[in-house]
């Protein structure tokens, strides 16, 4: 062998060993690249399905979402239709408003002048009611007045027939006595009176005076009665010094008082006033 | 003439170790790697499919 081949021989025996070393140093050294692959692929794998779930819950939300936005369009389609109809309405509400109002306005001024006319036609009322009573008095003192002048008219009709019958018995006597003269013997037709008399007046026509004895809300009781001449019906009337009170009509009637209801009251009146037949 | 002989039969002998010692070398790292890629690949055909 010669020397060349033996150096080469070593050379080379030497340089394998150096790489099979070497390659042995690298092959040991190296991760498990499969290992990691594998798992990069089933994370890999197991991210695809999370991101295939995500995607279609994704699109179901995205539908559901579209879905419901349409809806709300819808919706809103509708509540736009109605509160264009409410604001139709509402306009027309308003102008209900103002023409009620108008009427009311109307209304009241209407109501405003007929409480103007009734107060007028109360106060008219009022003082046709004060008239009336002015008159009522007057016809009373008018009618106390007829009685007094028909009570002298009868007193005067009484006199004038004792007068005829005076009259015709002077006649009477002179006739007879004119017989006598002419020598006859004929007696007189009518009686001779002694004197002739005043007419009374009727027991009508004298006023019955009495007392106010006590008084209730619309009732008043005066001190005659039956035996004064007091009867149901007749009327009384009550002074106070000159002041007309009011009248009274007797609606029951005992032996020495009566009761009766009050009527034309000017003022109210007390136990003391004066209670007559004639003003 | 025979010790000469009998010299470079033995200095033979050395280089013939030193090869035999580079091929069980080039041998257990062949071995070494087809395991480990058995091991790790399943196959010592392909590194990364």
């Amino acid at each position: 062998m010669s020397a060349f081949t033996k150096i080469l021989t070593v050379l080379l025996s030497l340089a394998s060993i150096f790489l099979c070393g070497a390659v042995v140093s690298y092959v040991a050294s190296t991760n498990n690249v499969k290992a990691k692959y594998d798992q990069l692929d089933s994370d890999y794998k197991v991210l695809q399905s999370s991101k295939n779930v995500a995607t279609s819950r994704a699109n179901e939300i995205q539908a559901e979402a579209d879905n419901q936005v349409s809806k709300l369009k819808e919706k809103l389609a509708e509540l736009e239709v109605q509160k264009n109809s409410m604001m139709v309405e509402l306009t027309n509400a308003q102008n209900t408003a103002v023409k009620w109002q108008d009427r009311v306005n109307s209304w009241a001024g209407v109501v405003k002048s007929f409480e103007q006319t009734i107060s007028d036609m109360e106060k008219s009322l009022s003082a046709t009611r004060t008239m009336l009573s002015e008159q009522q008095i007057k016809n009373i003192e008018l009618s106390s007045k007829l009685n007094e002048m028909t009570t002298s008219l009868d007193e005067h009709i009484v006199m004038l027939n004792s007068l005829k019958s005076e009259k015709r018995r002077l006649q009477e006597q002179l006739a007879s006595l004119e017989q006598q003269v002419n020598g006859s013997a004929a007696t007189a037709v009518t009686q001779l009176k002694d004197k002739a008399m005043p007419a009374t007046a009727p027991a009508a026509y004298m006023p019955i005076t009495g007392l106010v004895t006590e008084v209730g809300a619309n009732l008043v009781s005066v001190s005659v009665g039956s035996s004064d001449g007091v009867s149901e019906g007749m009327k009384f009337h009550v002074t106070r010094g000159t002041t007309f009170i009011c009248d009274i009509v007797i609606t029951d009637v005992d032996t020495n008082i009566s009761v009766g209801v009050i009527e034309l009251k000017k003022a109210e009146p007390k136990s003391g006033d004066t209670v007559s037949t004639k003003l | 003439m025979a010790k000469k002989l009998q010299g470079n039969v033995a200095g033979n002998d050395v280089y013939t170790a030193v090869l035999a010692l580079a091929v069980l070398s080039v041998i257990a790292s062949s071995v070494y790697v087809a395991m480990k890629c058995m091991q790790e690949y399943g196959t010592i055909l392909s590194i990364v499919k």
